[in-house]
């Protein structure tokens, strides 16, 4: 497998301004040519809820910036189903963000494998 | 020799993270290693405002960035953007006025000249 830096993303979308940190540093790291992968962890895995209703709070859509990803070139998004099960969500994937939940094993390796990691 | 860039994301009041940043650099200098640079991003751009000040028996981590920077040449890369939404302003950005709190030990640049280096597979990436 070739050298990825992994971004893991750890906060609700519209809790602190972490989430689009990372987005943003997601898409900086892929536009100078580094592969990049995203793992949504904790209470970052509030992100890939589809219902999202940002505009009543003025916000940007997190869920919508997410399905944009492949436009930057990043096609790798993983969800820690341990995360998902923590909180009792129910995620529908409506086929607009195509990512994959893996279990904490898969997590664990996903990290190894990772060249840099940057937790938001 | 092993070569470091460090990635700080917390102000230099609110959490340690930025003393442990600057511990970590002069530990790895000490024992012959490199930093890179040192990026500051999130509320990490903060340690980049020139108007903070410490009480006189508290840890002064504007001191400590100035003196990295002017011992040993460390870069001290601010996220342009992130700085800007936080109120850390360049004198760049401010074609209207004289107007600027960057410490000049520090240099605005975009997230790119972080990501950049880590093409280098020797490089270590960490985050405080």
């Amino acid at each position: 497998m070739s050298a990825y830096l992994l971004i893991i993303s750890t906060q609700a979308p519209y809790h602190s301004s972490a989430a689009i940190d990372a987005f943003e540093a997601a898409l900086a790291a892929s536009n100078v040519g580094l592969q990049v992968k995203i793992l949504l962890e904790d209470d970052g895995v509030y992100q890939c809820v589809e219902s999202q209703q940002a505009e009543s709070i003025f916000h940007k859509n997190t869920y919508k910036k997410l399905c944009s990803l492949p436009l930057y070139d990043i096609e790798d998004i993983y969800v820690d189903k341990a995360s998902i099960d923590f909180r009792g969500l129910r995620i529908t994937n409506d086929g607009k963000l195509s990512y994959s939940i893996i279990n904490q094993d898969d997590v664990l390796l996903l990290k190894r494998a990772s060249q840099q990691i940057l937790v938001f | 020799m092993q070569q470091f860039a460090l990635f700080v994301t917390k102000s230099s009041y609110d959490s340690r993270n930025a003393e442990s940043a600057f511990a970590f650099c002069e530990a790895a200098i000490a024992l012959g290693h490199k930093i890179e640079h040192v990026f500051f991003y999130q509320a990490g751009v903060h340690n980049a405002s020139a108007l903070i000040e410490v009480n006189a028996d508290e840890v002064n981590m504007k001191e400590r960035w100035e003196l990295l920077h002017a011992k040993h040449g460390v870069p001290l890369y601010v996220c342009e953007t992130a700085a800007t939404r936080r109120g850390v302003i360049c004198s760049r950005h401010r074609v209207d006025s004289d107007i600027q709190n960057m410490n000049p030990s520090f240099q605005s640049v975009g997230m790119s000249a972080y990501f950049a280096a880590l093409h280098n597979e020797a490089i270590k990436s960490i985050q405080f």
